[in-house]
């Protein structure tokens, strides 16, 4: 796992992806922080997160696209799967790579804070909760786009698919309440039946718990469910590798 | 050692590998022969736990690689068929890198130093892979097999995409690593089996075609006595002479070599060995031998026999190496020395390596 952790890292810095990552990345949280903070002459950089979610709905992607597509395309996975690692092994060294690269562009929102202790009261707390949130959202979104690099040896196709997956995250609000206004005259049962699924797929839902946190609510239930979603996504990333090898 | 038993390996309906068994022991050189989609690469990738088989078991040094995987893996060297290298780093941070995939204990830098001089790949060390050629890519790929010293080494096409110099280095290489190495290496090239290896297995259809040393595989296929002589005498007559010797089934006259001179094929009856009788009768005649050859058949005759059927007649095959042969029928006295030997003894394929891409 630690090779394979060494050689990602290494590899997006050795490549433009990481530079172009971390450029978008604070290019855009400096708008927003521009517009959010600068502009309305306040403190609270609620507004400036809130919007933090769509950027990396679309740019995680980006740094996970070729992690295993580009492995099963370069036949370099051939290297990886019959050297004395384990799958766990492989995936997590990967994961743990984009991980990291992540918290390096998440980490200039710290130092917003600080410039703007220059000028005024920084709440700290929600700050510090909404970053480390933006933290597990990410994870969350770099496990779905390394899953998603496994299904396939092209790139591109890696990358859309990952931005596609992302956005039914973000709309399962949407979907759940089209389905909660589904009713039916005289079969109550059936209705039932559409708020409980409206309910559930709520539940799945990225955008409302990452908006608590901007809030300035800290919940923990909303970090387990993105670290479930971690683990869930990363397993499946490993039966893939798995099957490949028995298909 | 390598133990194969009853493996297959089935994509849908399709059979790739077909109920192999076979056994590889320490220090040999196993070579796998055979035209391409024949099964080789699925069998490597499957013994080195790349994909799985179907059915059967593989057993490296007594591990199988199903059930503990990592255990066996870490006893083998992998180079497949098209080397697996990450192209934006260097061939150091390449090897590097696998040196700490492959969890080794021995002194990363002199190991690597080591391995690097021994595939002669130290003045592109620097370099990033992307640029370098198809040969030193092969041999990077070769050196990634090599960390760690691993006692079975398992060699898809090692030679592809060398020069001919490269090739003889390489093969020397993989000579010497046999020694306290297992070596498995396949190959469509057959003069590189028959250079290399201690024994041949050709796969046909995903089923083992035959598995025999190089030597006895000829002698196996081709037990009657055939014999190609070119002889300074008047046609007509040294036909009759040698059609009058015991044993002689069939005499042939070949192509004119020099003025005078012609080839003759000579079948003898099985067992029997005319040559002494040959010679006394021609020389008794003031004849005079310019080559004297065993037509036995070489590894490609018997290759092409084995997987296109027995209907391919024997003497056909031998045909078709005829030209490469005849450059080197200067020596009589040294001919009819090798005639004794067969023919697939004779390093005498160097020059013709034919690959087999459906057509020969």
């Amino acid at each position: 796992m630690g090779a394979i952790f060494r050689r990602e890292i290494t590899s997006y810095f050795t490549s433009p992806v990481g530079y172009v990552f971390l450029a978008v990345f604070y290019f855009c949280a400096g708008i927003f922080f521009w517009a959010g903070c600068l502009q309305a002459l306040t403190a609270d950089m609620s507004a400036c997160f809130a919007l933090m979610f769509y950027v990396n709905l679309i740019f995680v992607p980006l740094i996970t696209m070729k992690l295993l597509s580009d492995d099963k395309r370069l036949r370099t996975d051939q290297a990886l799967l019959t050297s004395p690692v384990s799958l766990a092994g492989i995936v997590y060294g990967k994961f743990f790579a984009a991980l990291v690269l992540y918290v390096a562009a998440v980490a200039i929102f710290p130092v917003f804070g600080m410039i703007l202790s220059l000028f005024g009261e920084v709440p700290w707390s929600t700050t510090f909760g909404t970053v480390i949130g933006l933290f597990f959202l990410g994870a969350a979104f770099i496990s779905i786009g390394i899953f998603v690099s496994s299904l396939t040896e092209n790139v591109v196709v890696a990358a859309v698919l990952a931005i596609v997956f992302n956005l039914v995250f973000l709309i399962m609000d949407t979907i759940s309440d089209l389905i909660a206004k589904i009713s039916i005259d005289n079969v109550d049962w059936l209705n039932k039946v559409f708020e409980a699924i409206a309910n559930g797929i709520k539940n799945l839902s990225f955008y409302d718990k990452y908006n608590e946190f901007t809030t300035g609510v800290f919940n923990v239930s909303s970090i387990l469910f993105y670290l479930s979603i971690v683990a869930v996504f990363n397993f499946l990333t490993i039966r893939v590798l798995e099957k490949r090898r028995w298909s | 050692m390598i133990e194969v038993k009853n493996l297959s390996k089935a994509y849908g309906s399709h059979l790739a590998v077909n109920n192999i068994s076979f056994e590889v022991n320490d220090g040999e050189i196993l070579g796998f022969l055979g035209p391409n989609g024949a099964g080789k690469s699925t069998t490597m990738n499957i013994l080195t736990g790349y994909i799985s088989s179907t059915g059967g078991e593989a057993l490296i040094n007594g591990i199988d690689i199903l059930k503990d995987p990592i255990k066996a893996k870490k006893q083998i060297g992998y180079l497949p068929e098209i080397p697996p290298l990450y192209l934006d780093m260097t061939v150091k941070e390449y090897l590097y890198f696998m040196f700490d995939l492959k969890k080794c204990s021995l002194p990363k830098i002199s190991h690597i130093k080591d391995i690097c001089s021994l595939v002669k790949i130290n003045d592109v060390f620097d370099r990033i892979i992307k640029n370098l050629s198809k040969g030193y890519k092969q041999r990077v790929g070769l050196a990634q097999a090599l960390i760690g010293n691993p006692p079975v080494l398992i060699l898809d096409e090692p030679t592809v995409g060398l020069d001919p110099k490269q090739i003889i280095e390489i093969r020397n290489l993989i000579k010497r690593l046999g020694k306290n190495h297992t070596v498995i290496l396949s190959s469509h090239i057959l003069s590189e089996v028959q250079a290399v290896c201690d024994r041949v297995i050709i796969i046909n259809k995903g089923v083992i075609a035959a598995d025999d040393t190089a030597f006895n595989l000829s002698q196996s296929v081709s037990n009657d006595h055939r014999l190609v002589a070119a002889i300074d005498g008047p046609k007509e007559e040294v036909i009759k002479v040698i059609s009058a010797i015991p044993g002689v089934e069939t005499v042939n006259v070949g192509m004119q070599q020099e003025k005078g001179v012609f080839e003759y094929e000579i079948e003898a009856a099985y067992g029997k060995d005319i040559r002494k009788e040959l010679n006394k009768r021609i020389s008794a005649r003031n004849w005079c031998f310019y080559s004297l050859r065993s037509n036995a058949l070489t590894l490609e005759d018997i290759f092409l026999k084995i997987t296109m059927g027995e209907n391919v007649a024997i003497s056909n095959a031998a045909n078709s190496t005829k030209t490469d042969d005849s450059d080197k029928d200067g020596d009589l006295a040294a001919n009819v020395n090798s005639a004794e030997s067969n023919g697939a003894d004779e390093p005498s394929l160097d020059a013709s390596d034919i690959i087999l891409d459906g057509e020969v």
